[in-house]
């Protein structure tokens, strides 16, 4: 049996947000997209013929959604089945696949609430507690905030090619895009989904569904991407809608309204001080 | 009787006095005897079910729980109530061969018991988790496979889950249902997993029922880090023999690995023994109150018989019977009528006793299937044939009916003979 | 049968001195025959008192701390009552709790909030029950002064608690200690508070004292991110009478919001209908013993009037009519059975009375269950146990009186002037 350290789940819900692009041109407020229909030239050409390698394919999607720093500002709505609707703020810096910090803005009885992650192990911090709180492997499977995102796919940014063998199952259309619907297995024991079935606009190469299973077949996770623009290079989605199957009452979107990538991500942000209130 | 009154009587001439003294009066024997006879009758009833509650707790325990016996791990029984995964058995194999081996044990397999929350999405409540073999040889030991209630028992592989009858209701699932287990492992992570509900066990069991779930051993050791290993032993004896010598040659089996402890079933529930004396206690107040009632009849009876035979008493004491002798009579007498009394009330008891031994009693019309009632028991109630008890408190009864008549016995022999003989 | 004379005083005689007379000239017979009835009726007035203070106990202690006399809780949360579920409670606390106690039927109507929670240390973390409640308003009812053990009660608006004595010491926590509280919210995100204890309490009922948490309402708000909200409202009768039907008297007169429900604690799962399974039984128990005190009644009854067949053959001689020499034994009766109850009545109060002041500890059996009920069971005397004893005790002697009687004027004055 392999080791028990939960290794970081393969297609990371933040890990979308988070872009490795090019320059930091981001302007503040909200990224401007250029509206163009062919994908540009730092992404080879292609047409849904040529690539029949699924490995290739979850190159070009870890090439969208992967990063090596990030910082972004986004609102997270979650509708309860009830009729409620809750609407929280955040912003969140990370770095590498597996090292983030998030911190909510608003409302105001959420804000000052802070998560931390590095590698396998979560710190969660609340002012009315004043102290860090740690958390580790089946809380991360716990909702942030409540929410339909897990606390560990909101916090990771792991490649699929790496931890996933695809197979090709059919060609489709979605939304008007054309998709290739891609059977990922788990290489290893430790992977959060061991199964996953996705939808990867062969345009684009960015995943615009996907569901998440568990062994034996179940259902963990639905998500829907949607609202793609090109950021300086890539294709990424601005608007992730994700359901948490097994927590029936809710469902949550998450819109990212402001991106920046590659910027310098001062290391004390990683720090339980940090974390706690110090500088 | 003859002429002359001898001054000490032999005993059987004395019983034969008594007794026809007894039926002399016929009416008032028999209102007395009737009167304690309820007391008796009572106690026998309120005996037979506290035992059958009794036993069929015991029996319970060792079908579902306990089994005959269990080895653990040194250090595993003292923190029994966390569940400890770090102080486990590791030499399963050998331990399974060197524990069958033993004359009087019938069967023995590995469980492992371990802490876990159980969520179905909404909501989540931490609960006991047993892993258990599902090859068929966990049914060797316990019966868990026979309570299943709805849906079926573990697959072969062991993936999936029983969930007690409580847990089903309280979280109104079943087979079929998907459910996450969460788990911390042997080394100290956490680790959840889901599962589909395969089926229901309702067991009667509180602990059980209400408080844990049912996997297969091998996907519990996958998930729980604990390869190869157990957390218990469950062994279950042969039918008909005597438990404190299998477990005596158990002990002695197990005796060259220092790391053991081997635990019979009333060790491991020693607590819900002395609870269940406790509550015997509890319910002896209205016992108490029926018995004295009772004794109060008896004494009256016999005093007011004392001084109805005044003139007679004086009599004997005149043409020489001993006061001994006289004091003698009227013991037997209420010894006899207590014995009288203990005889009607066991028989009319045993009618009941026998009918519902045999049938059992339907509680669950009555209590809810998930009312704690103090014993692991469900659906019917059986209740117990204990001949022991039934004689003592037969024989008691003569007793007790012999030391009310006390008073009575020591007034009359007092009697002076010419007042005795002047009274009206 | 001779003419009975005309003379007035022979012919109605006046029976009740009569009767008087005989019970006291032989004072040894009329103990021994009263004796039976004294001990019966003491027995009955302390098995009463002895079950009514179980029921009381077992009906207070599940009152006060679990479902009041009705309950408004949010849709489907009783059904989920065992994972205390934040996400359905009662909202509008501002509104609703003074629209309920302006009823004239309700005493108080309490607000509550429930949840699983971990009592955090450095060292170790335990699962515990919170429970936020309105100190003041407690008084008298979940009663948190009167639970006091060591410290003080905590403040409303302040971050303080009071532990259960068993929980505070598992943790090692005194008052002047702080403690951190983490829990859900009722959005299902991590809520956390961290108070500082300031007093331990002992509830009565074993199984809080070991996870109890009490927290000022506001405090559990926030722990819980319920505003102005609460997992139930536990409301009580005013008049001991209106108890059962108090949720259905709430819901005509008040409009209960959507997503909420009232229910009566008669609905609530089955341990009330154990209560009347109990008093049946009881109910049992007692005819039983009153049929023995009869029969041992009717035992010396009849021996100590056959013992007076010639005196009462005498009397019959006389000139007393078989109707009034009835009336006479069985008027015997009735006195023995008044004079028996009286006693029996002092004699059982007597005993209910201080055994009610001193209480029966059943702590031991209660280790290890999770039964809402005190340790100590108080019998409760209530004088209707004293009149049903003196009932049944007089019945069952002028009853008891009455074949004895029949039996004694059969035989024919002669025959009773011969024996």
């Amino acid at each position: 049996m392999t080791s028990r350290q939960p290794r970081t789940p393969s297609a990371p819900l933040f890990g979308l947000l988070f872009a490795a692009a090019a320059a930091a041109t981001v302007i503040p407020g909200t990224v401007v997209a250029q509206e163009v229909r062919e994908p540009t030239e730092i992404l080879p050409r292609g047409d849904v013929q040529q690539v029949n390698d699924p490995a290739e394919i979850l190159r070009r999607v870890d090439a969208n959604l992967t990063f090596s720093t990030a910082w972004t500002r986004a609102r997270m709505t979650i509708h309860y089945r009830a009729g409620d609707v809750r609407t929280l703020e955040f912003e969140s810096w990370a770095s590498g696949e597996t090292r983030s910090f998030l911190e909510f803005t608003a409302p105001a009885r959420d804000a000052g609430s802070r998560f931390l992650r590095l590698e396998g192990v979560m710190w969660y911090y609340l002012p009315r507690v004043g102290k860090s709180v740690r958390i580790q492997g089946h809380m991360l499977r716990q909702g942030l905030m409540g929410s339909d995102f897990s606390l560990g796919d909101a916090t990771e940014n792991p490649r699929l090619v790496e931890a996933y063998d695809a197979v090709v199952e059919a060609d489709s259309t979605l939304d008007g895009r054309p998709v290739r619907v891609l059977y990922l297995t788990a290489r290893t024991d430790d992977v959060s989904y061991a199964s996953r079935r996705a939808w990867v606009d062969t345009e684009r190469w960015v995943p615009l569904r996907e569901e998440r299973y568990a062994r034996g077949g179940r259902l963990l996770v639905s998500v829907a991407l949607g609202d793609v623009r090109q950021v300086a290079g890539r294709w990424y989605p601005f608007r992730v809608e994700m359901d948490n199957a097994l927590q029936t009452d809710t469902r949550t979107v998450l819109e990212t309204v402001e991106l920046r990538l590659d910027l310098d991500v001062p290391e004390r942000y990683f720090t339980l001080r940090h974390l706690e209130g110090g500088s | 009787m003859g002429s002359l009154v001898p001054g000490k009587l032999g005993p059987v001439l004395l019983l034969r006095l008594a007794v026809r003294n007894l039926l002399r009066n016929r009416r008032r024997t028999v209102l007395t005897m009737i009167t304690v006879a309820f007391a008796v009758f009572f106690l026998h009833v309120w005996n037979s079910v506290l035992t059958g509650l009794e036993r069929q707790s015991y029996d319970n325990l060792i079908l579902y729980q306990t089994a005959h016996a269990k080895v653990f791990h040194e250090g595993w029984f003292e923190l029994r109530d966390e569940l400890p995964l770090d102080r486990s058995l590791d030499n399963i194999d050998e331990l399974l061969m060197r524990v069958t081996e033993v004359p009087g044990v019938a069967a023995a397999v590995p469980r492992i018991a371990f802490q876990a929350h159980l969520s179905d999405g909404r909501d989540q409540i931490p609960v006991q988790g047993l892993g258990i073999e599902t090859s068929g040889s966990d049914s060797d030991v316990f019966r868990i496979s026979q309570a299943v209630v709805e849906g079926s028992y573990l697959p072969p592989d062991g993936y999936g889950l029983l969930l007690g009858s409580g847990l089903a209701r309280a979280f109104d699932a079943g087979p079929g249902d998907w459910m996450t287990v969460l788990v911390r492992t042997r080394t100290g992570v956490w680790e959840a997993q889901e599962m589909e509900v395969t089926g229901v066990v309702l067991t009667g069991n509180p602990s059980i029922d209400q408080n844990s779930f049912l996997m297969g051993l091998e996907p519990a050791r996958a998930m729980l880090d604990m390869d190869g290993r157990a957390t218990e032993l469950a062994i279950r004896f042969a039918g008909t023999v005597s438990e404190r010598s299998v477990l005596e040659r158990l002990k002695e089996a197990l005796a060259s690995d220092d790391g053991l402890h081997l635990a019979g079933w009333r060790e491991q529930e020693s607590e819900f023994i002395a609870l269940t004396e406790v509550k015997r206690g509890g319910g002896l107040v209205a016992m108490a109150i029926f018995v004295v009632v009772a004794l109060v009849g008896v004494a009256n009876t016999m005093l007011l018989a004392a001084f109805e035979r005044t003139q007679e008493v004086g009599m004997l004491l005149a043409m020489g019977m001993r006061a001994a002798t006289v004091r003698w009579l009227f013991l037997l007498e209420g010894a006899l009528t207590g014995l009288g009394a203990g005889a009607l009330g066991t028989l009319v008891a045993l009618g009941p006793i026998f009918y519902f031994a045999a049938r059992g009693i339907d509680f669950s019309a009555m209590f809810a299937e998930d009312m704690d009632i103090g014993y692991p028991v469900a659906g019917r109630v059986f209740w117990a044939v204990t001949p022991a008890a039934i004689l003592v408190a037969w024989l008691g009864t003569a007793v007790l009916a012999a030391a009310a008549t006390l008073y009575a016995a020591a007034r009359a022999s007092r009697m002076k003979p010419a007042e005795a003989l002047r009274h009206v | 049968m001779s003419e009975p004379l005309k003379d007035p005083v022979v012919a109605r005689p006046p029976l009740l001195g009569l009767a008087w007379r005989n019970t006291l000239r032989n004072v040894r017979r009329t103990l021994l025959t009263g004796s039976a009835v004294v001990v019966a009726a003491a027995a009955v007035i302390f098995m009463l008192s002895y079950t009514r203070g179980i029921i009381a106990n077992v009906e207070d202690a599940y009152a006060l701390t679990e479902s009041g006399h009705a309950r408004i809780t949010g849709e489907g949360y009783l059904d989920r009552q065992r994972f205390m579920p934040l996400y359905l409670n009662v909202p509008g606390l501002g509104e609703l709790l003074p629209s309920l106690r302006s009823h004239p039927a309700v005493a108080e109507a309490l607000p509550r909030i429930r949840s699983a929670v971990l009592a955090s240390n450095d060292e170790m973390n335990i699962g515990a029950l919170s429970m936020g409640v309105d100190f003041a308003r407690e008084e008298g009812y979940l009663d948190p002064q009167r639970m006091l053990g060591e410290g003080q009660l905590p403040r409303p608006g302040r971050a303080e608690a009071m532990l259960g004595a068993g929980l505070a010491g598992k943790l090692g926590l005194a008052p002047g200690d702080s403690l951190t509280i983490l829990g859900q919210t009722a959005w299902r995100s991590f809520g956390g508070l961290r108070v500082e204890v300031t007093g331990t309490a002992r509830s009565g009922v074993a199984y809080l004292d070991a996870s109890l948490i009490l927290l000022p309402l506001d405090q559990a708000q926030l722990l819980a991110d319920l505003p102005d909200a609460a997992t139930e409202v536990l409301l009580f009768a005013r008049d001991k009478e209106q108890r059962d039907e108090l949720a259905s008297l709430i819901s005509l007169d008040r409009p209960i919001p959507e997503r909420l429900e009232v229910r009566s604690w008669r609905q609530e799962g089955t341990l009330l209908g154990l209560m009347d399974v109990a008093r049946a039984a009881w109910g049992f128990f007692l005819v039983i013993l009153m049929a023995m005190a009869g029969l041992i009644i009717v035992n010396t009854m009849l021996m100590a009037v056959l013992e007076r067949t010639r005196e009462l053959g005498m009397l019959a001689a006389m000139g007393l009519r078989r109707g009034s020499l009835i009336r006479l034994v069985v008027t015997e009766g009735l006195i023995i059975g008044l004079l028996g109850s009286a006693i029996g009545a002092v004699l059982g109060t007597g005993v209910a009375l201080w055994v009610g002041a001193v209480g029966i500890d059943i702590s031991a059996a209660m280790e290890g269950t999770e039964f809402p009920m005190g340790s100590v069971i108080y019998p409760d005397w209530h004088w209707t146990q004293v009149a049903v004893a003196a009932g049944l005790g007089v019945a069952t002697g002028a009853l008891a009186a009455l074949y004895p009687a029949l039996r004694a004027v059969k035989l024919a004055p002669a025959e009773a002037l011969r024996r």
